[in-house]
């Protein structure tokens, strides 16, 4: 019981965060001479030393942010392997410590990061993986409106249609990618070697995540559907919409294929009210 | 002069502002069970962290099923991440948004850990252990009485699994808690499994703990199970309720009566009906101290 010569509370939480968070390990973080104070304030028994009990929370303080990150990037995950994916993530969070309540967001930058690492030399697709697997999880964060009822729409009169506007879904995103890692993605439950056999081919996607009552769907379109759904997220009205598929060489899009896309679109969520300003 | 938030059990049936009975943790592995078979359970405790969304006050999914569960079972928030012990100050936009849950779902109670999770801004997402000081309690107490007050409704710490103390402690946990709950008017959630591996790792005695515990702050107790990992144990929340625990829980009841008791299991979470055998026999132990009474009647 030695008070007196107590480092203060800032100071011996901060040595200790740094001796937790050190990738080396306790033994490396103690050749720090700024934190060797630190282990004579902590009490041993006979049987097991302080190193060993700092030991226990750095090792915790790794294993349990990656176990959240392989929960979050299950897919990255897996195509990487275990060593890879360790590797992968200490490299990470030497860059980025946590400074979130929900563990869940630490996961955010690793997109970015992904892009940088040497792993993404040797994958190529590893950096929209990630992107597509952060997308997904912030997806599943935002909230719904309730679905928007077919039959109520046959109570428009014809008329009205054309200066029809429409209301998303809040968790609508629409993300371009540059390799076709949507299909790893669908496939992901299946078995890791299986999956490495996908080949994954440059190609670019504009992929559609929405949440639905479930979970979440990534569907890749086609340039004429992103072409459509984006005029209308962006404000257009449907009769805007019709005219400017009309008039335009590059696609070539029939008035019963909006019907059966917009039919599409509210069923799976995507569209959720109607309004006629 | 705190105010006292911890009613008198009579007081808290009245205002039907307790669960009672044996709860298990709800994670997200048995959302649907729990969804589509409404089991018999008497409340659940959930991860508060979880439902706050990631930005904002967007909860999406996680949010939308806390509240289809709420509409049939009593929910009890229980934080990870409260951060009560840093030299870092209260974060208060946390715990606005921690209010903002709690009301949503009339959470009777809301929990955290008497520990500390990062500095400057950091979280290592573990509960770390703090010295049992003069200046610590100083320090806890006040923070406790401010959480209390901004959530509106009563607040309690757990004691926490530690696997290292500080020699410059001038007090043991047991007495750290209790001064810290009475000075600061809050509750104790006393998790039975984390004294037993605490003593075990210390070598302290855990009934001379549980004794030292004011048994009108104790208002929820907590069960699980440990691992052993070369001479310590672990507060691992992935087996069974060990059978010391299980003996020990037996004297937290003899000493502290009818208090509502969850079980814990986070890591390699089986299906269901195990953690309701469990619960089962938390029930049973009460019982039959305590008597056949259900717990309404024991006011
Ligand atoms: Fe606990």
């Amino acid at each position: 019981m030695a008070s007196e010569i107590a480092p203060p509370w800032s100071k011996l939480q901060e040595s200790l965060q740094k001796i937790l968070t050190d990738s080396g390990g306790v033994n490396n973080a103690l050749s720090n001479p700024s934190v060797q104070f630190l282990p004579h304030f902590l009490a041993e028994t006979s049987t097991v030393s302080a190193r060993e009990r700092l030991g226990v929370y750095c090792d915790a303080y790794f294993l349990r942010i990656l176990e959240s990150l392989g929960s979050d990037f299950p897919t990255l995950k897996e195509f990487l392997g275990d060593k890879n994916f360790r590797h992968l993530i200490a490299d990470y969070l030497k860059d980025h410590p946590s400074r979130f309540k929900n563990i869940s967001l630490i996961g955010e930058r690793l997109p970015k990061f992904v892009s940088r690492h040497p792993l993404n030399r040797k994958f190529g697709f590893l950096s929209d993986l990630s992107r597509l697997e952060w997308e997904v999880l912030s997806c599943l964060y935002r909230d719904r409106l309730s679905p928007l009822n077919l039959e109520s729409l046959r109570q428009i009169p014809e008329k009205s249609w054309p200066k029809a506007r429409f209301i998303f879904d809040p968790s609508v995103r629409f993300i371009e990618l540059d390799w076709d890692v949507d299909r790893l993605w669908n496939e992901r439950m299946l078995a890791r070697a299986k999956k490495r056999s996908l080949k994954i081919k440059k190609s670019e996607r504009s992929l559609l995540i929405v949440r639905d009552h479930q979970w979440v769907q990534v569907r890749a379109l086609g340039l004429e559907e992103s072409t459509a759904l984006k005029r209308l997220h962006g404000g257009a009205s449907l009769g805007n919409l019709c005219d400017f598929l009309e008039n335009s060489r590059k696609f070539q899009v029939k008035p019963g294929d909006i019907q059966v896309w917009i039919h599409d679109w509210i069923s799976s969520g995507v569209l959720k009210r109607l309004v006629f300003p | 002069m705190n105010q006292d938030r911890i009613k008198t059990k009579a007081q808290a049936f009245r205002d039907k502002k307790i669960v009672c009975g044996v709860g298990v943790g709800l994670r997200s592995v048995h959302y649907d069970h729990v969804l589509s078979r409404r089991p018999a359970v008497p409340w659940f405790e959930v991860i508060s962290e979880n439902y706050m969304g990631l930005r904002g006050d967007q909860g999406g999914r996680p949010l939308e099923i806390l509240e289809e569960a709420r509409r049939n079972y009593p929910i009890v928030l229980h934080g990870v991440s409260l951060n009560i012990g840093s030299a870092d100050p209260l974060d208060k936009n946390y715990l606005n948004a921690l209010k903002r849950l709690a009301n949503r779902i009339d959470s009777p109670h809301v929990t955290d850990h008497l520990c500390w999770t990062g500095v400057k801004g950091q979280n290592l997402h573990d509960l770390l252990p703090l010295p049992y000081t003069a200046e610590g309690l100083n320090l806890i107490s006040s923070r406790a009485a401010q959480i209390q007050d901004i959530l509106g409704r009563p607040f309690a710490l757990e004691n926490p699994s530690t696997y290292l103390a500080f020699r410059h402690s001038q007090m043991p946990e047991w007495e750290f808690l209790a001064e810290t709950a009475r000075q600061a008017g809050c509750g104790i959630l006393l998790d039975i499994n984390n004294v037993y591996v605490s003593a075990k790792n210390h070598g302290f005695d855990p009934v001379e703990y549980l004794r030292n515990i004011p048994a009108d702050r104790v208002i929820q107790m907590h069960l699980a199970g440990y691992s052993h990992c070369g001479n310590l144990l672990i507060d691992t929340h992935d087996h069974p309720v060990s059978d010391p625990v299980w003996e020990l829980y037996g004297e937290a009841v003899r000493l502290f009566g009818d208090v509502p008791t969850l079980i814990e299991w986070d890591d390699k979470i089986p299906p269901f009906g195990v953690l309701e055998k469990e619960a089962a026999r938390a029930e049973k132990i009460r019982r039959k101290i305590l008597g056949k009474r259900d717990c309404a009647a024991l006011v």
